[in-house]
């Protein structure tokens, strides 16, 4: 099988000043990730805020470039040598956004937004940008009537479709999803989903999907990997990491998902908060957090490997 | 019986336009007992927030009581005068917002911010300190120096929980508590909620659009739809068995774990913005069961504690026992 997205080795990091005249200090927020996605396939993303998704995704999309490792779409670079920009158009991955409200812009009509990926060179001229317009909103399930409204004229699940719509104009084979529906009403999250993954047999679009909702993201994926404080922690086929997770922090996530009542016994599962990566533990990130702790998880940062044929997780306990 | 803590009756709420009304909260009754946990669930637009803010005396200046009434241990509320109504803030009826960035003072201290919040409910610097520690601060002296800006989004959460409470009301209203917070933060928040109701015996109104949050805190809910409560009942009944298709078409509609399932169940359509509301029910543009019957005022069917309002609750109840078998 080929892949479409190769994630290498990836590094980023950040150079913080705590005051004005402070020293630098290093802020990794992703550290040694490499994921691949085949063609056609879904990778779920998931991880508390904090955990390193978002800037993982701005690398795969190219606002971000890697530290070190790189980023391949289709066996190309994402980036080139000087960490500058190298894929566009339908060679690079679209971006669809969390927020359906703040990613339009207020003043311009349905047909405009949809238009404005197409005059970005190489340009689409007149006629043709009109007709790729017309089929988006077929695509995406609007009304062609939609092409003359604005933004603030649509509820909130028919802006989030402008916006897929927005991110197909160039015809991209991956689209990085970022928490597409964790804005959106209950009973439009359900259509939005339904409508990517309608789209994704379609078109034959690969994605990679993120969210810090579980359940949505077991929906939509074949593979899952779970990020903490920048690394990967546990990585394989859906199902299989959801019905039998190995990492302790991946089982506290699902069971912070499963609604049981406090009044029937139900707990929380994980106390305290996620560290700041300016100042991470010694040995395994998560030992701060982690029910399972023993001496060997301060002094030695546990790698990520093999659990079975197609599982991986990083951690000393299990 | 005694009087419950609050009871809202028949409540009407409507914004006025150009001297026409239109109602955005049109008819809902709840009643919530001393000490119990009661959830709104509803979706944007709804009419769920707007619901617990008129219990707080707290709409905007667009938006009137217009009918109903919201007694508050026998008294009423919506007779009573702004000046009395500001004295029940605080020490009998408290809040918790969505937001807790927005909603603490980015100014002034955490210290600060309390003592204001415990001087209402004539609370001293003793309680305060004790319910931070309550609300899991390791050390509550510190948190009272810092400002809202050093404190994550969780910790924020608990200090507005540490000031609702610090005057031990009677009666909690929050408003999507921790719909902006990781789901590993949002049960620690919720798991807060629960002691400090159960331990104080503090009545809770929590408004939510995530049925899992009303399913881990709450003991019984409302669900709301285009302004009115078409659900009632105890939260494990509704939810295990609902009698309104809308409640019915939100549990199918969300994935769970281990979905199995290529497709989700959708809704079809959008709600029904106030000035498409009629008599009617207003689900039926969007439910499977809709016949011609009910364009006509649904009923409102009563069974032991548990009411809704359709007419097609028999037919609802047979396709349950069918997905069963």
């Amino acid at each position: 099988m080929t892949e479409l997205l190769q994630i290498q080795d990836v590094r980023k990091t950040f150079g913080i000043r705590s005051s004005f005249l402070g020293r630098k200090k290093d802020l990794v927020a992703v550290e040694g990730i490499s994921l691949r996605i085949p063609k056609g396939r879904t990778l779920g993303l998931v991880g508390e805020s904090g955990s390193g998704k978002s800037t993982l995704a701005n690398m795969v999309t190219g606002m971000l470039a890697p530290t070190s490792g790189q980023v391949l779409i289709d066996g190309q670079p994402v980036h080139d040598q000087k960490g500058k920009v190298a894929l566009r158009g339908e060679s690079g991955a679209q971006i669809v956004f969390q927020d359906p409200y703040s990613s339009l812009n207020p003043r311009m009509p349905v047909a405009q937004l949809l238009a404005e990926p197409l005059k970005v060179a190489p340009k689409v001229l007149m006629p043709e940008r009109e007709q790729r317009v017309n089929e988006l909103l077929d695509q995406v399930g609007l009304p062609r009537s939609a092409r003359q409204k604005y933004p603030h004229e649509f509820s909130g699940g028919q802006r989030q479709r402008i916006v897929i719509a927005r991110a197909l104009a160039r015809r991209p084979r991956l689209l990085v999803c970022d928490e597409p529906v964790s804005a959106l009403d209950v009973s439009v999250q359900s259509q939005i989903l339904n409508l990517l993954k309608d789209l994704q047999d379609e078109l034959g679009l690969t994605y990679l999907f993120i969210g810090h909702g579980l359940e949505s993201v077991g929906f939509m994926s074949d593979e899952i990997a779970v990020m903490y404080l920048g690394r990967i922690v546990e990585q394989g086929p859906a199902h299989q990491v959801l019905a039998d997770p190995v990492h302790p922090y991946t089982q506290a996530l699902i069971s912070s998902s499963e609604a049981i009542p406090f009044h029937a016994g139900g707990t929380v599962e994980l106390t305290g908060e996620i560290p700041s990566p300016l100042n991470p533990p010694s040995g395994c990130v998560f030992r701060t957090r982690c029910p399972l702790v023993t001496d060997i998880c301060a002094e030695a940062v546990p790698a990520l490997t093999p659990r079975s044929e197609s599982r991986m997780a990083a951690c000393h306990r299990r | 019986m005694s009087e419950p803590l609050l009871k809202i009756q028949n409540l009407q709420v409507s914004a006025t336009r150009s001297s026409a009304k239109l109602p955005v909260v049109d008819g809902a009754s709840l009643s919530i007992e001393r000490g119990e946990r009661v959830a709104l669930v509803g979706e944007s637009g709804s009419g769920k927030s707007v619901t617990c803010f008129s219990a707080m005396g707290l709409l905007p200046e667009s938006l009137q009581v217009t009918d109903g009434s919201i007694r508050y241990q026998g008294s009423e509320l919506t007779a009573l005068g702004a000046e009395k109504l500001r004295r029940l803030r605080g020490p009998e009826i408290a809040m918790i917002y969505q937001e807790p960035l927005t909603s603490l003072n980015p100014l002034l201290t955490i210290g600060a911010q309390l003592k204001e919040a415990a001087g209402r409910a004539k609370a001293g610097r003793r309680e305060i300190l004790e319910m931070l520690d309550r609300v899991g601060f390791a050390d509550p002296p510190r948190i009272l120096r810092q400002r809202p800006h050093e404190l994550s989004g969780g910790m924020r959460q608990r200090v507005m929980i540490a000031m609702a409470l610090v005057g031990r009301p009677k009666l909690l209203l929050a408003d999507e508590p921790t719909t902006a917070l990781d789901v590993t933060i949002q049960s620690q928040v919720l798991k807060l909620m629960y002691d400090l109701s159960y331990d104080l015996d503090t009545a809770v109104l929590i408004v939510s659009h995530d049925l899992s949050v009303v399913r881990k805190l709450a003991d019984t809910v409302h669900v709301m739809y285009a302004g009115q409560v078409v659900e009632s009942g105890p939260v494990k009944e509704v939810l295990a068995t609902p009698r309104h298709p809308y409640t019915q078409a939100l549990l199918d509609s969300a994935p769970h774990m281990g979905d199995t399932r290529d497709r989700l169940e959708s809704i079809p359509g959008i709600v029904p913005t106030p000035d498409q509301w009629d008599q009617g029910c207003r689900f039926r543009s969007r439910c499977p069961l809709a016949t011609e019957q009910c364009e006509q005022r649904p009923p409102k069917v009563e069974e032991d504690d548990r009411a809704s309002m359709c007419w097609h609750i028999d037919r609802l109840v047979a396709r349950q026992q069918e997905a069963a078998v």
